[in-house]
């Protein structure tokens, strides 16, 4: 969307009807991007009454962000998925229930990210951490381990055939050999 | 063994001098026919180059092959090419394991025809790939368990073998060449000199060379019918009718004996008559090998019998459906043809005694060379018109090649001609030093006798 704005900006400017643009394009922004202070989220996790949760506070300029809609995601193989959104509170921090049934990593460490969806005006800003608490997720056995028909050939089959070719081409290296033997057989 | 009554080393009242100077006669200038045959040849390689590249640009569409018929005419091509690969191996090898002395005369031939066939089956596997820029992917991602890899890891050393077996006795050859060089142009002179590698006849380069060639004669057998069972396999390790047996590897390897002793003497009756070698190339050669011939052709029959008689007696529905299209059906013509012109006939022709000739032999060679692609065709094509797969109702599976993948096809046979043609002009088509050495044998033995 922000590109496509720059585009009917710029050819705005160039047709020189940037003023009567600039009145119908909505303003996003209540200060000035660099000087605008960003928010800062920071991750945790904590047990209420046998609940485990996860908690995002939101600060500007170290003071807690009210009302501030977030959303908490993991990052998946293709995508996103979306956990849960809430609300910051007065004391900036918004919560939602810890997911223990996703599958992590060996060890059950899942990535969980926290982003502001509003106000616009820290709208995108994220962060993510590292909570153990997941499903632990074990590499999925190999029904047919060095089978014919599996990813790896089974070690016989691999010993025969290299077995063959280096016969073969040892054989032709020794030829070599002798190709050098008369080779020098001329010089001598 | 050779028997004092039986020379197979040229003309008996000649000397070395004039053996060498014969077989050196047959690298003069080319006459108006031969200039006239490479043209023709060179045009119809080209011209089939020229088809791939359409080929290449269009993609299989303007090939006859679909997603039933998966292989053709280049797949037909390839086996056949494979076959006649095995001609090299059997005579040169086994003969000079055996010590069979008549061998001497015939060895180059048949060395060249196996590396040139190997030179023309390969790339028929790249032709028939519809994206020909991901044979790498075999290389680099190939999975061991796959046939297709054998075939590919079995084709390279093959070929690198015969490379070799077909360089090591020019090797004496390059010298004698070098040492008569004002009979030659400068940048012959030049190849003759490398090839030749300082040769000069020491009992130690003899003791190198005979070394090397004892190692290689047994090497290339091994190597040899691997190559063949192994193309063999990309068919018997489907579950196709027709393909899933357990005799299809030594049945691809006869069958390439078959066509390679035919392919041989077809060869030797060609510079015979084009290089005057009557003396060299002598009917005893061609009754020899036509023997030979007649001994395998038989076995060939056996494993052909063999392989029809199991599945006519106890059939599934596909493999009935595919015997049926093959005795009587839309493939009978080719069948039949092949069991008549590539089996029966030259065996017979073989066989009695009478139309065993320079003429019958080298008649039949010619038919067993023509039925034996037919086999292949009958091989490949009806088993793949028995699909697993449904076929629309009402379909009628055929294969019928286009006119690309004919004008492919006979440029790949081009090209095998011309790669021996032009080599039989550069290189002595027969053993110089061989049949010298064969001379002396030949001497000592009658000095005993």
């Amino acid at each position: 969307m922000k590109l496509v704005r720059l585009d009917l900006g710029l050819l705005a400017i160039l047709f020189g009807l940037a003023p009567a643009l600039a009145a119908d394009m909505p303003d996003t922004s209540t200060a000035p991007a660099a000087t605008r202070p960003s928010a800062v989220i920071t991750l945790a996790t904590k047990v209420e009454d046998g609940q485990k949760e996860i908690f995002a506070t939101v600060t500007v300029n170290g003071k807690p962000l009210e009302n501030a809609n977030v959303s908490f995601s993991a990052p998946r193989t293709f995508g996103k998925l979306i956990l849960g959104t809430d609300q910051t509170l007065d004391d900036g921090t918004a919560a939602i229930a810890f997911p223990s049934d996703l599958p992590g990593d060996a060890e059950g460490n899942l990535n969980i990210s926290a982003e502001i969806l509003s106000p616009a005006a820290y709208a995108g800003a994220h962060n993510e951490a590292r909570m153990s608490g997941g499903k632990t997720r074990t590499p999925a056995g190999d029904a047919y381990p060095r089978a014919l028909w599996s990813p790896n050939a089974p070690r016989g089959l691999i010993a025969v055939i290299v077995l063959l070719v280096a016969g073969a081409w040892g054989s032709y290296l020794f030829v070599l050999f002798q190709l050098r033997a008369i080779r020098k057989g001329a010089d001598s | 063994m050779s028997s004092p009554a039986f020379n197979s080393h040229g003309p008996l009242a000649s000397t070395d001098a004039q053996v060498t100077d014969d077989l050196i006669a047959t690298l003069g200038r080319p006459s108006l026919f031969h200039k006239t045959w490479v043209i023709s040849l060179a045009l119809v390689a080209l011209w089939g180059a020229v088809c791939y590249l359409y080929q290449v640009k269009n993609g299989l569409a303007v090939t006859a092959m679909n997603d039933y018929f998966c292989w053709g005419v280049y797949i037909i091509n390839f086996v056949f090419f494979i076959g006649i690969s095995m001609a090299g191996t059997l005579i040169s090898a086994m003969l000079r394991l055996t010590g069979a002395e008549w061998r001497r005369p015939i060895t180059r031939m048949a060395e060249g025809i196996t590396l040139f066939a190997l030179m023309i089956a390969g790339p028929m596997i790249i032709i028939d790939m519809g994206r020909p820029d991901r044979f790498l992917h075999v290389l680099l991602y190939g999975r061991l368990q796959s046939p297709i890899l054998w075939d590919v890891l079995s084709l390279t050393t093959y070929m690198a073998g015969s490379t070799i077996y077909l360089y090591l006795p020019l090797i004496p050859d390059m010298a004698i060449l070098r040492d008569h060089s004002t009979n030659f142009s400068p940048w012959r002179r030049r190849l003759y000199t490398i090839l030749a590698l300082g040769w000069k006849g020491s009992p130690a380069q003899h003791h190198a060379l005979e070394r090397a060639l004892s190692v290689m004669a047994v090497v290339i057998i091994p190597v040899a019918v691997s190559i063949h069972t192994v193309t063999a396999w990309i068919f018997g390790m489907t579950l196709r009718p027709g393909w899933h047996s357990t005799i299809i590897g030594p049945d691809f390897v006869v069958g390439a004996l078959y066509s390679g002793i035919a392919a041989v003497i077809v060869a030797m009756a060609i510079f015979r008559k084009a290089f005057h070698l009557e003396d060299y190339l002598k009917l005893e050669h061609f009754k020899k090998l036509g023997l030979l011939l007649l001994a395998v052709g038989i076995a060939y029959l056996y494993f052909t019998v063999n392989n029809f008689a199991g599945s006519t007696y106890v059939t599934g529905t596909e493999e009935r459906s595919l015997l049926q299209s093959i005795f009587g059906g839309t493939y009978a013509i080719q069948f039949w043809t092949m069991v008549i012109v590539g089996l029966l006939v030259p065996c017979l022709l073989l066989a009695l005694p009478w139309t065993r000739t320079l003429a019958g032999i080298v008649f039949a060679s010619v038919l067993i060379n023509i039925g034996m692609w037919l086999m292949r065709f009958i091989i490949i094509v009806p088993t793949l018109s028995v699909p697993f797969m449904p076929t629309p109702v009402g379909k009628h599976l055929a294969y019928v090649p286009t006119f690309v993948e004919w004008s492919i096809t006979f440029g790949g046979f081009a090209a095998f001609g011309l790669l021996y043609t032009l080599f039989s002009k550069v290189f002595p088509i027969i053993s110089i030093w061989e049949i010298i050495e064969g001379r002396a044998v030949a001497a000592a033995v009658e000095r005993k006798h």
